[in-house]
Formats: structure tokens, C-alpha cells, sequence
């Protein structure tokens, strides 16, 4: 055990753990974070998906000690349910979720694509996708939502 | 007469030392030149046959899966012993490290996870650059040798650096490449010491099979595909 201190949404933290635990057990079971979720475990469908440096990263696979002093971003840190952060918001408008296990991958995915290129083209949003599995269908709920969020920070 | 006759001689010795002096500048180029090549080479002879002979040899290791899979054609990684594409449209990306929020170190850690299907890793874990794709998929030995020694083509290396570059975690992953994978079977000691026999004899590369023969030029033209080593992998 080591005592590491991470900087998640915003919030510091310190605690006595194993560096090689993944920080997706970190972030569910230390810090009571439910917007990553525990999918595959191997980092082939996206439902772990957090933002660190700007890139989206897959918490499943990731030790808690390669960190270091980024920033971790959870699908938490982007709103609150009183004040939904706009993609989030397009998402409602849109309906875009069934079951909604895939959202963290699926916005922080799109989020990241556009924070970088606002007017990436729906092809690059797809491709960028293209590691997120949705079990339920609903992509094309989905891109309406994202296309409609990238349209609105563009105006 | 005699006061003329050592003139003469003072004369003679003295063009024959300048003559020699003269010499100074060129011999101490050739002795100069004489020495970089003894360095370069590190004291080996060079020897077109010899270095031909070891780049052949590593030929297995560079059309393994475990190499290839980053240096086949197209736009993006191929993955596992049948060299599919990468699933989850994994590209190349502007600097070889992937797109924009589809980044190798999305996924691929700087070490291998355990277990079956887990995502491998390595330190600096990336495709080459599309400036520099160093795509080696359809290559004869011979045109992938010239890739290896063209400095517009391997990363600006000297076959010394292609050496060096050899030594570094990524390359040395494809023995120790994690589960449900299967290791480049050649060992790695053989390997390289064989791309250093390469380099160290004048890196010369072997002449394709199907180049032209003595007929072609009506001069002896030896290929040097023609020579086996009579050593082997351990």
C-alpha cells in the first residue's frame, strides 16, 4: 500500500493504495463514483472512460499509480443534474441513452473530439466512436445529440 | 666547379623536401580517412558478403507478426498471430499515436496487462508517423535493407543508431510480447548481435533473388542471396 493523491473533477484526494489498482476501482469503490463503469476490463468497450490530459483514457486497464499529478475528469465532473453540462443536455433533448451504462464513454469520447476540433466532421466523431460499444442501439440518438451539441458551440 | 656541384645537390635536397613535405597534407588525409573507417566499422574489415548474410538472418524477426503488425500497409495497426486489422477503427493519427481521443495510450499501458486478450504495452507504445510510415509489407530483403539504411525513410538513423534503436523497449517487446501472443521465435540474443554483425561490416544488404544476373550485364554479378550462413537461431 502507498498513499497517492489523485485530483478528481476538481477535488483532491488521498488515500492508502495498492499503485497497481486499477483507478477505475479507485474512482467506483474509493471515491464513490458511479459514471465509469466496469464493463470488459480490458479496455475493449469503453464504459470506463475518464479524461486525463485532455485524451480519453480507459480506467479499467490504467494502475492508479500512472496518474501522477493529472487531473481526472469522470463524466461527474462535466454537470450536475440541476445544471447538465450542454452535451449532457443534448443528450436529454435527444433521448440518447437506453440504458445509459455506455454514457461515459460515449460523451467524454465526443466531448474530447470537439474540445480539440469543433467542427470535426461526423466521420471523425465515428471513428472516434469507434471504441465505445452501445448495447442498446442507440447511436443514432446518439450522433443527433452530439451533432447538435458541436452545431450549439459553434453558434 | 665544385661550389657548382653542391649547388646542385642543395637544389636536389631541397626540392626532394619539399617534395616530401608535399605529401604531409594528403598522407594525413589518408591516414585520417583510414581511421574513421576503422571506427566506423570498429575495427572490422568491411564485408558486403558478411553483412548480407546477417541481415538475412534477422529477416524472420522483421516478418513476424510482432514486428509486422506496425509496419504493414495502410492507415492503421494490424493485431494478434493472424495479423488482423485493429478493431475499434484504430488509425495511424497525425504522429503515429493515434487520433484525437483514440490515442494508443488510451488503452496500452507501458507494460503488458495479464492475462488473455488484454491490451499489450510497451514504453512509447505507437505506430511509426505517416511523415515516416517505414511500411516494410511487400519488401524484397533487398529493398527492405535499403529502407533500413535511407536516412529519408528509417527516422534519419545510421545503421549504428538502427542498431541502437533495436535495443529499445518497443522492439525488445516482440519477445516478451504477453499473453496469447506468440514471442518472435528467433532468439533475441541471436538477433541482435545479428543486426550488429550487420552494421558492423559495412551494412551492405542482400541482393534479391530475382535481380539481375551475369547474363543481364554480361559481367559476373555474385548474388549475395546465394550465401547461407551455416549457423542458426539457438
Amino acid at each position: 500500500m502507498r498513499e497517492i493523491t489523485l485530483t478528481v473533477n476538481g477535488k483532491h484526494h488521498t488515500l492508502a493504495l495498492d499503485p497497481e489498482t486499477p483507478l477505475l476501482f479507485v474512482l467506483n469503490d474509493e471515491l464513490g463514483l458511479c459514471g465509469p463503469r466496469f464493463g470488459c476490463g480490458m479496455a475493449q468497450c469503453g464504459a470506463c472512460t475518464v479524461i486525463m490530459r485532455g485524451q480519453v483514457v480507459r480506467s479499467c486497464v490504467m494502475p492508479v499509480s500512472a496518474v501522477g499529478q493529472d487531473e481526472v475528469t469522470t463524466l461527474e465532473g462535466l454537470g450536475t443534474p440541476e445544471k447538465p453540462h450542454p452535451i449532457q443536455q443534448a443528450f436529454i433533448e435527444e433521448g440518447a441513452a437506453q440504458c445509459g451504462f455506455c454514457l461515459s464513454g460515449v460523451i467524454l469520447t465526443a466531448k474530447a473530439v470537439l474540445d480539440v476540433k469543433p467542427d470535426a466532421s461526423d466521420q471523425a466523431i465515428r471513428d472516434a466512436l469507434g471504441g465505445v460499444l452501445c448495447r442498446c442501439f442507440t447511436h443514432t440518438r446518439m450522433l443527433r445529440a452530439i451533432r447538435k451539441y458541436a452545431e450549439a458551440r459553434r453558434a | 666547379m665544385k661550389n657548382r656541384r653542391s649547388i646542385s645537390s642543395l637544389l636536389a635536397v631541397a626540392a626532394t623536401y619539399c617534395f616530401l613535405f608535399s605529401l604531409i597534407p594528403w598522407v594525413a588525409a589518408r591516414g585520417v580517412e583510414r581511421t574513421r573507417a576503422l571506427l566506423v566499422h570498429e575495427g572490422i574489415p568491411r564485408d558486403d558478403a558478411g553483412a548480407a548474410a546477417a541481415f538475412e538472418a534477422i529477416i524472420p524477426v522483421l516478418h513476424h507478426p510482432r514486428c509486422m503488425n506496425c509496419h504493414s500497409k495502410g492507415d492503421f495497426p494490424r493485431q494478434g498471430d493472424d495479423s488482423h486489422r485493429h478493431t475499434m477503427q484504430i488509425r495511424r493519427g497525425p504522429d503515429g499515436k493515434g487520433v484525437n481521443a483514440v490515442r494508443c495510450s488510451t488503452c496500452h499501458q507501458d507494460h503488458n496487462l495479464a492475462g488473455l486478450h488484454m491490451p499489450p504495452g510497451a514504453p512509447d507504445w505507437h505506430l511509426p508517423s505517416p511523415a515516416m510510415p517505414m511500411i516494410w509489407e511487400g519488401l524484397t530483403d533487398h529493398q527492405l535493407c535499403e529502407l533500413f539504411k535511407d536516412p529519408h525513410g528509417n527516422g534519419h538513423r545510421t545503421p549504428a543508431q538502427i542498431v541502437e534503436h533495436m535495443h529499445t523497449p518497443l522492439v525488445l517487446w516482440g519477445w516478451t510480447p504477453g499473453d496469447g501472443r506468440t514471442p518472435v521465435p528467433t532468439s533475441q540474443h541471436y538477433f541482435l548481435a545479428k543486426i550488429q554483425e550487420w552494421a558492423e561490416k559495412g551494412a551492405a544488404c542482400p541482393v534479391d533473388v530475382d535481380a539481375p544476373t551475369s547474363e543481364t550485364f554480361g559481367f559476373p554479378v555474385i548474388p549475395i542471396t546465394s550465401y547461407k550462413p551455416t549457423f542458426g537461431p539457438e
